[in-house]
This record gives structure tokens, C-alpha cells and sequence, in this order.
């Protein structure tokens, strides 16, 4: 973000070190993530040393440094689903793609989250990809998945879902 | 205030309000276990060590957060803070590795590892740098522990940072005690440690892991000073175990001349720190991490040499003195030239003029700053004679800062400023580049380079609320910052500092007086920070054709009759020129004290130099091996003219002397009376004579300090970086060549 963009978004702060947290949310809230540039910028308005304000965003989950990607991968490693084998299902994202949660691949294409939960603990084991919920997964299925995120991506990505929805739940055939 | 009455450990005591408990316990000698506490840093509260029983809570408070209250009843040791504490420890030491104090064979550990092998040994219990000098194997000893692996160990197999110069750090080892991150955040205005994360992957570092010479760390070193564990560690002395010496020595580097506590080991000087702990004591990095590769370098000269052909002969002293005495006293006066360097101690320059003037009858001794400040050294003096020290800055409201980037050198002004600035003073930064101030100042004004003088004129048309004219390149904004600025400044009382940039500027010969009127409509305060290490000492010891000892031109009949009587040898006032050894043709013998010679000297001169290191190019014909700083006492004076007493932490390398005691020997041997000294002290004596109280002093009189000078340069021509005796500080310790200048 440039500087002129967060002079945009700061305009009802005061430039003092209580008005970091906003800015901060409001950053992503507008461009998805912190990036290295916004920091800078933030740094000289505000004038706190750019470590610091690094300190202060990785210190709370909400933030995050990297551009989202295109396809959001969840996959869930609560006990339900933890049972059923979610970290087999973690370990094959890792193969395929060669990712950890909190990464995106390299041509911004798939992100991938490991999370504790999705709250449909009866369908384990789940994966959520760009907002639908994936239920009784294996390995093989998430497989088939990927591949379709990888080779088709610009149809998959097409579903947004609002955070206020309930997340659809797609029972898949084995 | 009536004193608070509190019981610790069974025994009343008393104490004042505001003290927190473990202030009260130390005050009254009970010892209390810290681990993330540091003198000078704000309370923390974080390493729970210190907790203690307060009766009439459930809780046990740490002392170092509680305040004091009256009525108060405290113990420090009990069965359950004692069980409480060794848990804490147990904690810590499931992320720390704990061979150091569980290992069975441990007390043989060094024995055994002498040993030799056809490889190194890296492994054994005995290899943490800190090993013996941690604070948290202290602590455990002292504590005491039964079993300490209770808990499966959590090594977090960090990789070991070692990209960037001067430490290393192993954040294997850190116990998160906040100290460095503190210090860091409290000292700087940019702080480049930090938090990231947070649980236990917490860990230390920085935005993005970039390396701290990316993030713009000014290399302090405090957070390595205050790391209790092996985590931060100087690279240079990293495995050299506990000092087993040190002294308080004066930082000759520049002119703010910061005492140093030289930490010595079989001799040699291992490590510099800041004679106070960080938080109140401060060091650059040339200081803090400069000096043992400057001092210890295997360059460094041991014997007297005499080139004998294309090759060198190693010579005794008596031999060598012999020579150059011959060779001197075939010297007729106006054939000789001597130029020592501004980052000599005051003895050194003393005895050089007082050999050039009464052993050699000339007046034709120098220090290359003429050449440094060209036209503008004139103004240079006139600010060094009503300079002020910077603990000025502890109470003015503003802060003008020209040409003053506190990054790496001179960083330790940022103390001050940062302190001005927690205060409410208002600081104001003047300099064409981006630099360590730009960023935090009220203001930066960013004139074009050459036009800071001009930007000076404007700014006091603002004050007067005159109109100041638009000029090409100039937009409504610089006029309406200009006139911020002067509302800034007007808050009385103020101080204005003067960097390098500033006093080096090619267009210093204007720009210093517009500082001078600035600040005498203001009446401010002057703090100029000249970047030689002795530059007053070199003014008030008479290293110049048309100054004498005492600061005073010689023009001045009282003052050279005076000398003339005292030394008995005739003294006619002459035309001084500053650029006699510019035109080394003239000159049979040339003696270069502390200085590289210059590259134009001429084949028929002879040429002697006297330096710890080896010359930088062949035409020089004697070399004289000298002592460097730490290896003799002696006196330097600040730029805010206060004396500096250094003690000689080593003793100087092979055969070197001190440069005066060189001069004495050739002087005696030439036949010259007032050359009997055999210590510093009995110098500083006489230079305290001819000065009248001189050294009784904290500040030197400058009031007949000359502010004249003949010279012939007009052009200034400064070095790019901290030099000391006639080499850039990088060209003998490497890690400075990586910094961002």
C-alpha cells in the first residue's frame, strides 16, 4: 500500500502509537494482508520503528504478512477430525504442494491454513477449500481435489463466500 | 515525606515511597533472585524470579513491579518461594540446554579438552561462550536444584545468526528475559529488536528476519552487554572466557571522547565497554566493537626500522634514537616539519610542539585538520571555545541538530536525545540525506547539499516573521515548514548540535556563521561534535605554526615572553603557514607523528614516522613503533573542553613507546634540557604550570583559546569515516567496512 492509500485510511486517527492496532486492521481489511511496503509507510507516519510494528502484528493471529491466495485450503485438525486422520490429510497437501500452514504457493494460486476446528465434527474428516466444507475426506479425494485447484483454477476460485454464511457442506462420494 | 516503615525478612526497615520492594531489599542488602531485571531499565516483570511473600495477600507479587507500601511485611525466603523459584528455573532450563550444570565431569571438562587432536573440538559441556559468566547458570547454582530435567527439553534448533558483523546470535539460548529488546527500544529511537510471535514460539528478532544491518541497527552493542546468557555474544571475544583485567580508558575515536571499560585477557584488550551499564553508559559501534581488532592487529609495529636500501633492519631503541638524532642535528630549523595527528593524547602533542620549538627552534608543526576544515576552521575554533557538554540537553526544551546523522558514529548522542524527547523536548533535524533522525524528528528540513547556510538565513527571517522569499525549487510547503520550525526552536532554552557533515562542509566557511547568528539571536547552545578525538587538546597544546601551549596565538607578547622565560630558548614570532609540509621539497626531515606522509613528499626528505601500523606507501625512511591509547596513561580533552583521564589498560606491544617518550629520548640524546620525563603525569605537570590550574579543572580555560589560524586551504577536505592515526577504523577492524555509510 502506498503512503498516500494509509494517509487515506488513518484520516480519523491520530498519528501516535494507540492508533498502530487500527491501522493495522484496516490495512488488511483493504489489501487482504500487511506488506512489507504498508509497514514502512506506517513506520513513518506514525514514527515507530518497523520491527516494532512487526512485533505488534505477529503477536496477534488476525494479521497476516503474506498476499492471500487466489484458493483458500483449510484443513481441519480438531480431535474429531484429528481421529479420522486429518494429519494424513495435512501431510498430503505438504506432498503435493509442498506447503505449511500459513503458506501460499508460489504463484499465489493455493493457500493453505491448518485449523482446530470447523464445527461439523460429525463429517470428519473435513477440509474446507475456498468456503465449502469437504466432508469424510481422504487422502485419495484430497488428491483429486488439488489437482482440480491446480489444473482448473480459475473455476474453483470463483465461489465467495461471505463470513456471516454457514459454511455448505458437500457430501462427496467416495 | 514521612518515610514508609517495612518489615523484610524479620527486620524493619525504611524506606521512601515510590521504591518498589526489590529496590527496598537491595538498598538493605537481601538478596532477591532476578533474571529479566537490568539497572537502568524500566521493571518488567517477567522472569517471576523475583517473587516474594507480602503478608496478607495469597499471591506471591514479584518484587520487582510491587511498590513499597507502609506496614508492609515481606519474605524473600521461604520453603514455598524456594519451591516456586526452583520451578521457574526448571521452566527455563526445559528450553535452555543444561550440560553446563549437570554434567558429572564437568569440573574436569577443561583439563580433558586440552588435548591434541587433528580436529577441532566443538562438543563438551564447557562450550558455551558465556560459560562461567552466565547469569542464569549463576543462578542456578546459587538456587539451587535437585533434579533439574524434570521436564522434556524443548530445543527449538534455531539456526545461529551469524550474517551479520560483530555478534552472533544463538536465540537456542535465550531465556526471553526482554532485556535486549528493552534496551534496544529505550536507548534508540529506532528500535531494531523486537518480539515476533507470540506462546512459546515466541523468539527475538526482527521485521521480515532481515538482518540488523538491513534495519538500520547502529551496532551499540548494548543488547549484547545485557544478554544473561550465551544467546548474544561478541564475535571478537566470543570464546575468551572471563577478563581477568580492565581499565577505564578515553575512546580516542572522536571528540566526544566516551570513557571505555577495556576488558584485558594475558595482555591483550578482549572486549570494550561502556565505563557505565547500558541504559546510562552508551558506545558507537567503532567504540564497542572497533577497538580490540584496532589495538591487537598483527600489524601493529614492535621494533624500530630503518630502510636500508629496498629492505627494512630491525633496530634497538638506543641505536635508533642515536640515528635520527644525528640526522636532526644536521637539520637546520626551517628544514624541518612535524604533523601529528588530532587523535594524539595531550602529552603526545605537547612534547611534539616543545621538541619542534625548542629542540629543532621551528614553529613549523601541524595536524592535518587544516585540511579537513579548510576556510572553515576559523569557525570550527570560535565553536569549540564556547561549546557545552551534551548533558545540556537534559534540559532545554528544543534540540537543533545540523548535519548530525547518530547513526553509527556518534550514536551515543542518541541517548540524550531520545531522553530530550521523553521529556517533551521539541528536536529539530537540518541534513540533506536521509539519516538516523529523519524519521522520529518534529521536523527535518532537507535543504539541497550547499544550501544549508541559506536554509539557516530563512529560518531566522521566519523568527522574525519575515517573509521569506520563494526561491526556484522551493513550494509552499518548505516556507510553511520553515515557519514550524521556528515556532520549535523558540522554546527556550535551546541547544543546537553540529555534526561532522556540518563542520566538514564544503561550504563550511558560510555555513558556520549563519550558525553562529542563528544562535545568537536565539541564545542557544552551542554543542559542536567534531569527529577528531582530540581536536581542542591539539589547539590548547600548540600543534600549530601560530598557537602555543595554552591555546594562545602567538601574536600574544605576555603569553610567549612567558614561554620564552620558561623554556629559555628565543622564540621570534613568525609568519605561521599550515601547508609547510604540503610542499615537502623544502623540508630535509619530515616526522610524521600518527599520520600517513603525504603522497607528493619528496624523494630528498626524510622521512620518520612514528605510528602503531606500518605506513601506507614506501617513501618513508624511519619507522618508530608507538603505543597506542590503551597502553599509556593519559588526558584528552572533550569538545566541550572537559579533561579526560585514561589509564593504560596493556602494556604496549614488542618494543613500541609512547610517542612523547620517543621524542624525550632523541631530545636528551640531542642535548636538550626539559626532556627528563619519565611518566604522563609529570608532563601533565608542566603543561598544568604553563596554564595555571589547568588540570584542577573539570573544563579546560578557553578563554585565550585562539580562533585564528593562517592557513592556505580553502577547500575542505574531510575523510569519509571515524580515522584514527591517519587510517580509517575499517582498514584494520573488517566488520566496519560493512556498515551502510
Amino acid at each position: 500500500m502506498e503512503r498516500s492509500d494509509i494517509i487515506q485510511l488513518s484520516k480519523d486517527l491520530v498519528y501516535e502509537k494507540g492508533s498502530l492496532i487500527p491501522l493495522l486492521q484496516r490495512v488488511q481489511q483493504t489489501e487482504g494482508y500487511i506488506s512489507e511496503e504498508s509497514i514502512r509507510e506506517i513506520a513513518r507516519l506514525l514514527k515507530i520503528s518497523e520491527n516494532h510494528i512487526y512485533g505488534v502484528a505477529s503477536f496477534y493471529s488476525q494479521f497476516r504478512f503474506q498476499k492471500p491466495g487466489k484458493n483458500k485450503l483449510k484443513v481441519c485438525l480438531g480431535t474429531a477430525c484429528h481421529v479420522q486422520g486429518g494429519q494424513l490429510l495435512a501431510q498430503e497437501v505438504e506432498k503435493q504442494l509442498g506447503l505449511h500452514s500459513g503458506e501460499t504457493t508460489p504463484d499465489g494460486n493455493i493457500e493453505y491454513e491448518e485449523v482446530m476446528c470447523l464445527g461439523c465434527c460429525a463429517q470428519a474428516a473435513v477440509v474446507e477449500i475456498n468456503g465449502l466444507i469437504y466432508s469424510k475426506m481422504t487422502s485419495e479425494k484430497l488428491i483429486k481435489k488439488i489437482n482440480e485447484l491446480t489444473s482448473h483454477s480459475e473455476i474453483s476460485a470463483s465461489l465467495p463466500v461471505s463470513e456471516e454464511e454457514l459454511p455448505q457442506i458437500v457430501e462427496e462420494s467416495a | 515525606m514521612k518515610p514508609i516503615r517495612i518489615t523484610i525478612d524479620g527486620r524493619m526497615v525504611e524506606v521512601e515511597k515510590g521504591m518498589t520492594i526489590l529496590d527496598a531489599a537491595r538498598r538493605y542488602g537481601v538478596y532477591i533472585p532476578t533474571l529479566c531485571d537490568y539497572a537502568h531499565l524500566t521493571p518488567h516483570g517477567s522472569c517471576r524470579l523475583c517473587i516474594v511473600e507480602v503478608e496478607g495477600s495469597p499471591k506471591t507479587p514479584t518484587s520487582c513491579t510491587t511498590p513499597v507500601e507502609d506496614g508492609m511485611i515481606v519474605r524473600t525466603q521461604t520453603p514455598r518461594l524456594r519451591s516456586l523459584r526452583s520451578e521457574l528455573l526448571r521452566l527455563f532450563l526445559s528450553e535452555h540446554p543444561v550440560s553446563c550444570l549437570v554434567c558429572p565431569e564437568q569440573d574436569h571438562c577443561d583439563e580433558c579438552m586440552i588435548t591434541l587432536r587433528k580436529s577441532g573440538v566443538t562438543t563438551g559441556c564447557r562450550s558455551c561462550p558465556k560459560d562461567g559468566r552466565c547469569e542464569l547458570q549463576e543462578l542456578v547454582l546459587r538456587i539451587g536444584l535437585d533434579n533439574i530435567p524434570t521436564y522434556p527439553v524443548h530445543y527449538r534448533n534455531l539456526p545461529i545468526e551469524k550474517g551479520d558483523p560483530f555478534f552472533d546470535r544463538d536465540y537456542n539460548l535465550c531465556v526471553l528475559c526482554g532485556r535486549c529488546v528493552r534496551i534496544c527500544e529505550e536507548t534508540h529511537f529506532s528500535g531494531t529488536l523486537t518480539y515476533l510471535a507470540r506462546g512459546n514460539k515466541t523468539i527475538i528478532g526482527t521485521a521480515y528476519g532481515r538482518s540488523h544491518l538491513e534495519v538500520g541497527c547502529s551496532f551499540c552493542g548494548a543488547c549484547v552487554e545485557v544478554c544473561p546468557t550465551g544467546a548474544l555474544v561478541e564475535k571478537y571475544s566470543k570464546w575468551d572466557g572471563k577478563p581477568d583485567g580492565e581499565a577505564l580508558v578515553t575512546c580516542p575515536i572522536c571528540s566526544i571522547n566516551c570513557t571505555m571499560r577495556l576488558e584485558t585477557k594475558k595482555g591483550e584488550v578482549i572486549n570494550s565497554l561502556p565505563a557505565e551499564l547500558p541504559g546510562k553508559g552508551q558506545l558507537c559501534v567503532y567504540g564497542r566493537f572497533g577497538i580490540p581488532e584496532l589495538v591487537n592487529h598483527p600489524y601493529r609495529l614492535r621494533v624500530p626500522q630503518m630502510k636500508e636500501g629496498l629492505s627494512w633492519r630491525n633496530l634497538e631503541w638506543d641505536e635508533a634514537s642515536q640515528v635520527i638524532a644525528e640526522k636532526l642535528f644536521n637539520c637546520p630549523a626551517d628544514g624541518f616539519g612535524c604533523l601529528i595527528s588530532a587523535s594524539s593524547c595531550n602529552e603526545d602533542l605537547y612534547i611534539a610542539q616543545k621538541f619542534a620549538r625548542v629542540v629543532m627552534r621551528t614553529h613549523q608543526i601541524c595536524t592535518p585538520v587544516v585540511d579537513t576544515y579548510g576556510g572553515g576552521m576559523a569557525g570550527v575554533m570560535r565553536l569549540l571555545k564556547q561549546s557545552v557538554s551534551i548533558d545540556a540537553l537534559d534540559t532545554v526544551r528544543s534540540i537543533f541538530c545540523i548535519g548530525l546523522d547518530a547513526r553509527y558514529a556518534q550514536s551515543v548522542v542518541e541517548l540524550n536525545l531520545v531522553n530530550a524527547r521523553k521529556r517533551g523536548a521539541a528536536l529539530v533535524t537540518l541534513h540533506p540525506k536521509e539519516h538516523s533522525l529523519s524519521l522520529y524528528a518534529d521536523q527535518w528540513l532537507q535543504p539541497k547539499e550547499g544550501e544549508e547556510a541559506q536554509l539557516i538565513y530563512d529560518l531566522i527571517r521566519a523568527i522574525h516573521n519575515k517573509p521569506i522569499p520563494v526561491r526556484k525549487g522551493m513550494s509552499k510547503e518548505n516556507v510553511k515548514q520553515l515557519q514550524g520550525t521556528a515556532q520549535f526552536i523558540q522554546r527556550a532554552p535551546l541547544a543546537i548540535l553540529i555534526g561532522p557533515y556540518a563542520l566538514t562542509s564544503p561550504n563550511n566557511i558560510n555555513l558556520i556563521p549563519a550558525i553562529e547568528e542563528l544562535s545568537k539571536e536565539l541564545n542557544a547552545l552551542i554543542i559542536p561534535l567534531p569527529a577528531e578525538g582530540n581536536l581542542i587538546g591539539s589547539i590548547m597544546m600548540g600543534t600549530y605554526p601560530d598557537i602555543l601551549p595554552g591555546g594562545v596565538i602567538i601574536s600574544d607578547e605576555e603569553q610567549r615572553t612567558r614561554l620564552v622565560n620558561r623554556w629559555s630558548v628565543p622564540m621570534p614570532i613568525h609568519e605561521g603557514d599550515c601547508s609547510f609540509w604540503k610542499k615537502p621539497g623544502k623540508l630535509q626531515v619530515l616526522m610524521m607523528i600518527g599520520e600517513n606522509p603525504p603522497a607528493n613528499v619528496s624523494e630528498t626528505t626524510y622521512v620518520i614516522m612514528q605510528n602503531i601500523y606500518p605506513p601506507r606507501q614506501s617513501k618513508v625512511d624511519f619507522l618508530l613503533p608507538s603505543a597506542a591509547f590503551s597502553e599509556t596513561n593519559s588526558s584528552w580533552i572533550n569538545y566541550a573542553g572537559v579533561m579526560h583521564l585514561s589509564h593504560a589498560a596493556v602494556r604496549p606491544p614488542g618494543k613500541a613507546l609512547a610517542s612523547w617518550e620517543i621524542l624525550c629520548r632523541i631530545a636528551r640524546l640531542m642535548g636538550a634540557r626539559g626532556f627528563d620525563f619519565t611518566t604522563p603525569e609529570e608532563i601533565q605537570t608542566e603543561i598544568a604550570r604553563i596554564m595555571g590550574g589547568f588540570w584542577e579543572k573539570g573544563t579546560v580555560d578557553r578563554f585565550n583559546m585562539a580562533t585564528t589560524m593562517s592557513y592556505k586551504t580553502r577547500k575542505p577536505n574531510p575523510e569519509g569515516e571515524q580515522d584514527y592515526l591517519g587510517y580509517p577504523l575499517s582498514h584494520w577492524a573488517e566488520g566496519l567496512q560493512s556498515l551502510n555509510i
